[in-house]
């Protein structure tokens, strides 16, 4: 503060070029910063993935796995245990093949409590199988993972995934040249148990305490270097897709995602990422379209922060993993053995590592599966979009300086006249106003506008404050929303969300009726909102861009717009824009714009019931996930988003004097001059 | 009282007389140019799984270097990681350099005299110099004199102007040239044969500044040197190329060889290599196709002709003296007890 209220900080030339060009500039960045970061997923503008790590050695090695006939047996065997479980893990069978096989074979039980609602308690039970490395201290292993779904789960099967998995294991149980543990893991529930087994594994609780019961595990194999999770729909794979979004938007190393694609193309697998096969167009639009598009599908996801696969949890515990989710297509029908043949090089490879994964890039954007994005590239995208933020900023406050100084000046002109004033002063009525004494008033009347429009910065500061605490509140509300909608027979997802409606029309509707002292101090509140706005962006764009990204494209404009103004017309433009724009509004028309897309052919009432129930699940998710798995999507909208929104809310309900508006103009064209 | 034990020896002694009007010793002491005996120094820097062509280079250096005559004892073997006995290793206990998996070179009477972690640059130029601690085992002393030729070979992972050892230290050109300068005013050697593999390699050999050296390099400054092949069922790179192609002209070589040193400088020309091969021969004072391979890479053995020879035995001890009992200076008193 002191540089900035230093008083020949506004006399510099470029500070004055700032001032007079600043608006333009918040354009440019902005408008640049997106061009640039739609630009990033160009071919030229972007590199070719490359291996980092030496000690990988990725598929150098020949591959030994040739088994067609296991996988298959364990397949039909599996298909018959799961009719008699319908729901359920088929907890014998897993175990006594792990066993045949010659693993230290465990279970692990785990309890959640539902943390909303009635307090419901659910159970689930994990089968894990470790091969110990023969030759080595089981000081690391790797670990190979299937999420194991009922004939009853929604989603597709992974039994194919199993049967090879277990083949595998078989296969690598014989081989002499393990130098890491491999742990064969099946979990229950889809995410919910593999985080119960990650917790339990390394004894943390990652969500909130208590939450989340994970227990405790019998065997274990050392620190966990690196997890593949395996899910294949089909025993016959056309292709594979990898996939890499985590929690909170982490991605894996770089390197694990080029030895799987590696691995994929050394036997023949065509791999796509996000769906899309790496494809190369001659004309650079169509090419640029192309890669766009498959960039802009990671950063759809990544921005959610929630992982798109079990291999999502392991981030946290700074494990780097994959999915590799097998479909059948009509082009290519790839058995049990490619599959194998995938696995076994991986496995070796990742048995090759010398320390865990540290060489290659961890924040990174894929436009294919052949080429990437990285922070370095990405990072000044959205450092342009922050800046204008920062330099609205630095201008309000400029103008606000210059604003004072003009006043203080104009003080020590007026003193004099004043004095001479008061000296006879004595009331004068309206009539007998001569054009002079009009004049008089009006000095006298500005001087004390001047008294009246001093920063109250302890004001600002309480509003601040207060703000944040509510954000905070509408954190930590939500669980006795469910309570109380319980007791009066709301299902949890409705109650939460009329509970957030209503606080949200609260929010909305208070600061209207709350004292605001005067003009400058609510530039100074702007100011403040501004600044905590760039930095969160900046903040957030240090772990997961897309989220970042997705914020600042939707919210720089707006926040840069806003102020108090008098027109009436701007004033609810402004509010109605701003309004729309709060998290919780905003999360609404977001989801009920995608079910619109998505349903678009059914009847408007059905779809708007199917979209208000998607937005109570999707609010719900995105609480229980934080409370879970620790997601930060929600604490983060809620305590820095909300808290910020409100900020701005409050600073746009002023509605300033004529005075106010006119001097400040003055005082700027006087500046131009 | 201490007993000192018998003591049962026999002293043989060889009598030898010489005549020195032999022509044929003359010959001999023409032929030897002043070098006496062979030296080979081995050192592979570099440890961890994914550098097992390293430890390959340097164990196949020294197969042929002990086929072509240096014995164990006068070969300084340093290797900074085990190989063979790596949990990675599908074939344990054993080292190829070829894919084709012919000669185990970690066979049966390999003697590493320096391993793991005591490959340092602390123990290297320490070795080279020969200042060592008192009690060095003889295994770890590099015993040259004046007369010694030394062959010294490096291999691991390199840059412009130092050698990584260990992937927690370096030597420098500077540290290397300098410790060869010791050798040199401490009488250490008579001629040196420097060969390094690794990339860069040219830059390590720029400083010597010492008298008798002739050096190669894999690679010039600027260049990366590259390995050969991978071995698939090892899944590792399993040698390097100018190693490589140096073993297949080393291979072709017999003990009683005419092959020469300017013969081996050629090894590996840049369309093998990949790299360009760097040669200095500035502080070499003879023409390297003069100088036997094996002037290097063999082993001269002193030869000395002898003449008259008498086996007798003298001095045969038969009994032994009863060992004279020492006047005892300190006695020994009762403790006080009260």
């Amino acid at each position: 503060m002191g540089l900035l209220t230093d008083p020949s900080a506004g006399q510099s030339k470029i500070i004055k070029i700032l001032m007079k060009y600043y608006s333009k500039l918040c354009i440019i960045l902005y408008l640049g910063g997106i061009i640039a970061f739609c630009v990033l997923a160009y071919r030229p503008f972007n590199s070719e993935t490359y291996f980092s790590e030496n000690a990988l050695l990725p598929g150098l090695v020949r591959s030994e796995y040739r088994d067609g006939n296991t996988p298959h047996t364990y397949y039909r065997e599996l298909l018959d245990e799961m009719e008699k479980y319908e729901s359920k893990l088929p907890y014998s069978w897993l175990l006594a093949k792990f066993k045949q096989i010659g693993l230290d074979t465990y279970t692990h039980n785990f309890t959640l409590n539902y943390p909303l609602g009635k307090s419901q308690k659910f159970t689930g039970k994990n089968v894990y199988g470790i091969l110990r490395a023969a030759r080595a201290a089981s000081t690391e292993s790797v670990v190979l993972s299937v999420p194991y779904r009922p004939p009853l789960s929604i989603h597709e099967t992974t039994a194919p995934a199993i049967a090879i998995m277990l083949a595998f294991a078989k296969f690598a149980n014989k081989e002499k040249y393990w130098a890491k543990d491999i742990i064969f893991l099946v979990t229950e529930h889809e995410q919910l148990g593999m985080q119960a087994w990650l917790e339990a594994y390394h004894g943390i609780s990652g969500g909130k305490e208590g939450t989340l019961n994970a227990g405790d595990m019998r065997g274990r194999a050392g620190a966990i270097q690196a997890a593949i999770n395996l899910e294949l729909h089909s025993i016959e794979i056309g292709e594979i897709d990898i996939k890499i979004e985590g929690l909170n938007g982490q991605l894996p190393n770089l390197d694990l995602f080029n030895l799987a694609t590696r691995m994929c193309a050394k036997e023949g697998v065509s791999h796509t990422f996000k769906n899309r096969i790496p494809r190369r167009y001659t004309d650079p639009l169509k090419d640029w379209k192309y890669t766009f598009q498959t960039m802009l599908s990671m950063v759809a996801t990544q921005a959610t922060g929630i992982p798109n696969g079990n291999h999502g949890l392991f981030y946290r515990f700074g494990i780097q993993a994959l999915t590799l989710e097998g479909f059948a297509n009509s082009k290519d029908r790839l058995g049990f053995i490619t599959i194998g043949r995938i696995l076994e090089g991986t496995f070796r490879s990742l048995n090759n590592l010398l320390e865990r994964f540290h060489q290659s890039f961890f924040f990174y954007l894929l436009p294919s599966s052949d080429r990437y994005v990285s922070i370095g590239l990405y990072i000044p995208t959205i450092a342009a979009l922050a800046a204008t933020l920062f330099i609205k900023a630095y201008a309000k406050w400029c103008l606000l300086h210059d604003e004072e100084e003009n006043k203080e000046n104009k003080d020590e002109l007026d003193k004099p006249q004043t004095i001479d004033e008061t000296g006879d002063h004595n009331p004068i009525t309206r009539e007998s106003f001569t054009l002079k004494q009009w004049e008089e008033k009006l000095k006298t009347d500005t001087t004390q506008l001047n008294q009246k429009s001093k920063v109250h910065l302890g004001h600002i500061c309480a509003v601040f404050v207060i703000s944040h605490l509510v954000g905070f509140g509408l954190k930590e509300l939500p669980t006795y929303f469910a309570k109380i909608g319980v007791q009066y027979g709301y299902t949890t997802e409705s109650s939460i969300y009329i509970g957030l409606a209503l606080s949200t029309f609260l929010i909305i509707l208070i600061p209207i009726f709350v004292k605001k002292p005067s003009y400058s101090s609510m530039i100074v509140l702007d100011i403040f909102a501004l600044l905590e706005m760039g930095n969160l962006l900046i903040c957030i764009a240090m772990y997961n861009i897309s989220l970042a990204m997705f914020c600042g494209v939707l919210y720089i404009p707006f926040a840069l717009l806003l102020s108090p103004t008098r027109c009436r017309l701007c004033s609810i433009v402004q509010k109605t824009c701003w309004i729309l724009l709060h998290p919780f509004v905003l999360a609404t028309i977001t989801v009920f714009t995608y079910t619109f897309f998505v349903f678009w052919n059914e009847l408007v009432d059905q779809i708007l019931y199917k979209a208000l129930s998607a937005t109570q699940q999707a609010i719900m998710f995105s609480i229980v996930d934080s409370m879970v798995y620790g997601n930060w999507l929600f604490s983060v909208a809620c305590t820095i988003m909300t808290s910020n929104w409100i900020c701005f809310w409050y600073m746009c309900q002023y509605r300033p004097m004529i005075e106010e508006i006119t001097k400040k103009t003055e005082t700027s064209k006087q500046k131009v001059d | 009282m201490m007993i000192i034990p018998a003591l049962y020896s026999i002293l043989l002694i060889l009598y030898v007389k010489c005549d020195s009007d032999t022509k044929a010793l003359e010959r001999f002491a023409e032929n030897s140019k002043g070098h006496t005996n062979n030296w080979a120094v081995l050192v592979d820097t570099s440890r961890f799984w994914f550098n097992y062509r390293h430890v390959a280079n340097v164990l196949s250096i020294y197969r042929s270097v002990k086929r072509l005559g240096i014995p164990d004892s006068q070969i300084i073997l340093m290797i900074a990681d085990d190989m063979a006995c790596n949990p990675r290793n599908p074939r344990p206990a054993t080292v190829f350099n070829n894919a084709k998996q012919h000669i185990n070179v970690y066979g049966d009477d390999v003697e590493v005299d320096y391993r793991g972690y005591e490959v340092t640059v602390e123990n290297f130029v320490r070795l080279l110099t020969g200042r060592l601690q008192p009690n060095t085992p003889r295994s770890k002393q590099l015993l040259t004199d004046e007369g010694s030729n030394i062959l010294i070979y490096l291999t691991g992972h390199g840059g412009d102007g130092f050698l990584k050892f260990q992937d927690s230290e370096e030597i420098t050109s500077q540290e290397m040239a300098d410790a060869i300068e010791q050798m040199w005013q401490k009488q250490r050697y008579n001629e040196i044969f420097f060969m390094i593999d690794t990339c860069q390699a040219a830059s390590m050999y720029e400083r010597f500044y010492s008298p008798n050296i002739l050096a190669v390099g894999s690679s010039l400054v600027g260049e990366d040197s590259l390995s050969h092949h991978v071995d698939p069922a090892i899944g590792v790179y399993i040698i390097d190329r100018y190693t490589f192609y140096a073993l297949e002209f080393l291979e072709s070589v017999a003990p009683n060889t005419k092959r020469t040193m300017g013969e081996f400088l050629q090894v590996c020309p840049k369309r093998d290599c990949i790299s360009t091969v760097g040669v200095r021969k500035d502080l070499f004072r003879r023409n390297p196709f003069q100088v036997p391979i094996t002037d290097f890479f063999g082993s001269f053995r002193p030869v000395k002709l002898l003449k008259n020879i008498h086996n007798e035995t003298i001095n045969v001890i038969t009994s032994i003296e009863e060992p004279v009992e020492t006047r005892s200076s300190f006695r020994y008193v009762e403790p006080l007890s009260f």
